[in-house]
């Protein structure tokens, strides 16, 4: 079983561009993140994704708005505009995940190896789908005075998140392992050498950018 | 070649002088007018006071700018304590010169003179670059986590660029030269690393070895050693002779006890690892032999200023725990009916740094004499003020550290609160505790604030003040005991 998409590097380069730009953005709304559950303290997203139970969410948005006007609104805004740029994120992310698995299993000569990456590739959808729930469930539990989750809803969270992270760090070690092996043993044309150079550069301008940023922040 | 520091660096700095000159402004000796501490006098006209010194490594220097200044104005000590830093200005008070009637501070200032302090920092090559590393840059930890990044980086960098140029030498066969030197720079690197981490490992392995001490704390030892014998201290008993050597006293005002018990005495405070107590040399003395004189009395003030980690433990080995002489000493000061055979000390700062609850006698209604203490004070405005909740792990730790082994001082302080009327503080935010490669400057800088808080300290105490609220204090008492 086959499954090619034409110019698929060139698509792979735009999505990894997209998602690289994104997460910078996200990163400098991260850093906005305050609460106060007790004591002021920064957190981040993962705090949210990873509560280890049900009050922690609620504690900690709630947290939000016990802080002073101008902090809590600069925090609410952060956590806000971070979720809705996330929605951009994702189809960046799991598209570059779904390319670099559908690109593997074009490359692979075995069956078993072709339909292993396959289904990886489509898994992605799924990932992303998780990925969308868990926002919109963030973003509704946003007010003063958030409503808790039942242990039964919260344990599907958690699942929600194991899945979404599960699928998506799984393709991209597995894509990323195979690419290196095809990278050590040769096995790649001439022409794909542009579009490393293109991701590299991509990864290198984002990461100077992002270090000019938070020096300037610091400032 | 650099002018070596001279006694009368310290006694003329200008700070020092304006220091005597207000206290002699204040206190001119006229009727009235004159400097009352306590009622205790020699022939001289000396006062007599017990005094203790608090613990702060280097910051020790300060202590001897603070008995100056109270040495110049009369006073003398009949009881002495200290741990640490305190001990050993503790030490040498006690030691020299033939009575207590003739000043100590100025001998000290000849032996802090020729002292070169970063001496006693005797660890091996590396120990001592840490700790002059560490102590001096005050971005150390920045700086280490940065050479640990370029380790790290410098390793990636390899590993990617062998990754590289192995993948690319397929479709550019040129590059296989690259590919070969970058393996062999790689190698070459991990080799590096690898010596490194032995050498590092063959630290630790003697760290553990020396009982988790950098520097074996030997200079030191054979130091005050030599500072005692100088002054004729060689045996336990010497040191006990020494210290119980009292002038004749007389009272300024009639006391019911009158004077003939008053002796003095010497304490130096370090903690015991094996049994875990709080021992007083040379007091306890007998928990360890049978005959005391086969003790070092040198090693006493090595036990007490013996800074985990950063000096060797101090041991008393081959305890003869089986002697009846020995077992009983246990029982009676511990309850303990079985001795260790070896006893291992470390700095008595770690459990009682400002041993003043020493001189507490609750039999005293009217004191004759009162306790002076001279408290080191450290602590950076920005430590009391900064938020508990942003602490690093580090400074968490310590808090919980510092607030276990500080409070059995402060218990006492809080229960016998007149005893804080006898306490000045030297402020030395400044400085630090283990920095022992101080400048000359920074010396006399210390010498000239421990002079400057003895000033402040003096215009401020009144004698009969203390007298009144340590009479209070033994009333309250009294009648807490009648309620029972």
């Amino acid at each position: 079983m086959t499954f090619i998409i034409e110019n698929s590097l060139v698509l792979f380069c735009i999505t990894f561009g997209v998602m690289q730009l994104t997460s910078l953005i996200m990163k400098r709304q991260e850093a906005n993140f305050c609460t106060n559950d007790g004591t002021v303290r920064a957190f981040s997203i993962f705090d949210l994704e990873f509560a280890a139970n049900a009050k922690e969410i609620v504690n900690l948005i709630s947290g939000i708005f016990n802080l002073p006007p101008a902090k809590q609104h600069t925090s609410v805004k952060a956590l806000k505009s971070q979720l809705y740029i996330d929605f951009l994120f994702m189809p960046a992310a799991y598209g570059s995940i779904f390319l670099l698995c559908i690109k593997t299993s074009d490359k692979l000569t075995t069956h078993a190896g072709k339909t292993v990456f396959l289904v990886l590739a489509w898994m992605q959808v799924l990932a992303w789908l998780c990925d969308i729930i868990e926002n919109i469930y963030l973003l509704t539990k946003i007010s003063p005075k958030p409503k808790g989750s039942g242990p039964f809803a919260f344990a599907l969270y958690q699942l929600n998140e194991w899945f979404k992270w599960g699928i998506s760090l799984t393709g991209a070690v597995c894509g990323i392992s195979a690419m290196l092996y095809f990278w050590l043993t040769g096995s790649y044309s001439k022409d794909s050498l542009l579009y490393l150079i293109i991701v590299i550069a991509e990864i290198l301008v984002i990461g100077i950018a992002g270090k000019m940023l938070s020096k300037k922040a610091k400032q | 070649m650099p002018k070596s520091l001279e006694i009368t660096d310290f006694t003329n700095h200008p700070a020092v002088k304006k220091c005597m000159d207000d206290l002699k402004k204040q206190f001119p000796g006229t009727p009235g007018k004159e400097l009352i501490v306590s009622d205790v006098l020699d022939g001289h006209g000396n006062q007599y006071v017990n005094l203790v010194q608090k613990g702060g490594g280097v910051l020790g220097i300060a202590l001897v700018g603070y008995t100056y200044i109270l040495e110049e104005m009369g006073i003398r000590f009949l009881r002495l304590a200290g741990t640490s830093a305190g001990a050993i200005n503790t030490a040498l008070m006690t030691v020299i010169g033939d009575d207590k009637t003739v000043p100590k501070s100025r001998e000290i200032l000849k032996d802090i003179c020729a002292l070169n302090f970063f001496d006693l920092v005797d660890g091996n090559a590396a120990a001592k670059w840490l700790i002059r590393t560490f102590i001096t840059h005050k971005n150390f930890s920045r700086q280490a986590k940065n050479l640990v990044s370029i380790i790290f980086g410098l390793l990636a960098f390899f590993v990617v660029a062998d990754i590289v140029f192995l993948g690319l030498q397929h479709t550019y066969p040129i590059l296989t030269i690259a590919t070969k030197i970058s393996f062999i720079l790689t190698g070459f690197y991990l080799m590096l690393l690898a010596a490194l981490a032995f050498y590092i490992s063959t630290l630790v392995k003697r760290l553990k070895e020396s009982g988790f001490g950098i520097n074996p704390g030997d200079f030191f030892y054979d130091w005050i050693k030599k500072r005692l014998c100088e002054n004729h201290v060689v045996t336990v008993a010497d040191l006990n002779k020494k210290a119980l050597a009292t002038p004749d006293l007389h009272l300024r005002t009639p006391h019911p006890h009158g004077t003939s018990d008053l002796k003095g005495d010497v304490t130096f405070i370090t903690s015991e690892l094996v049994s875990q107590n709080k021992i007083e040399f040379p007091k306890m003395c007998n928990l360890f032999r049978t005959d005391i004189n086969l003790l070092q009395p040198a090693g006493f003030i090595r036990a007490s200023m013996s800074i985990p980690i950063f000096f060797e433990s101090y041991y008393i080995n081959d305890i003869p725990c089986e002697d009846d002489q020995i077992k009983k000493a246990w029982c009676d000061t511990f309850g303990e009916d079985n001795p260790p055979s070896k006893a291992r000390f470390v700095d008595g700062g770690i459990l009682s740094n400002f041993p003043i609850n020493i001189f507490y006698n609750k039999d005293v209604v009217t004191p004759r004499l009162p306790s002076f203490g001279i408290n080191l004070d450290d602590s950076t405005p920005e430590s009391k003020t900064n938020d508990a909740a942003q602490w690093s792990l580090l400074s968490y730790i310590g808090r919980m550290f510092n607030t276990i082994r500080f409070y059995y001082d402060k218990d006492f302080f809080i229960k016998n609160r007149v005893f804080s009327k006898g306490v000045g503080t030297i402020p030395l935010a400044k400085y630090n505790w283990l920095n022992f490669f101080l400048t000359d400057k920074d010396k006399i800088d210390m010498f000239v604030l421990g002079a400057q808080a003895a000033t402040d300290f003096l215009g401020k105490f009144k004698w009969e003040e203390f007298k009144a609220h340590r009479k209070i204090m033994h009333e309250q008492l009294e009648a807490k005991e009648t309620a029972k």
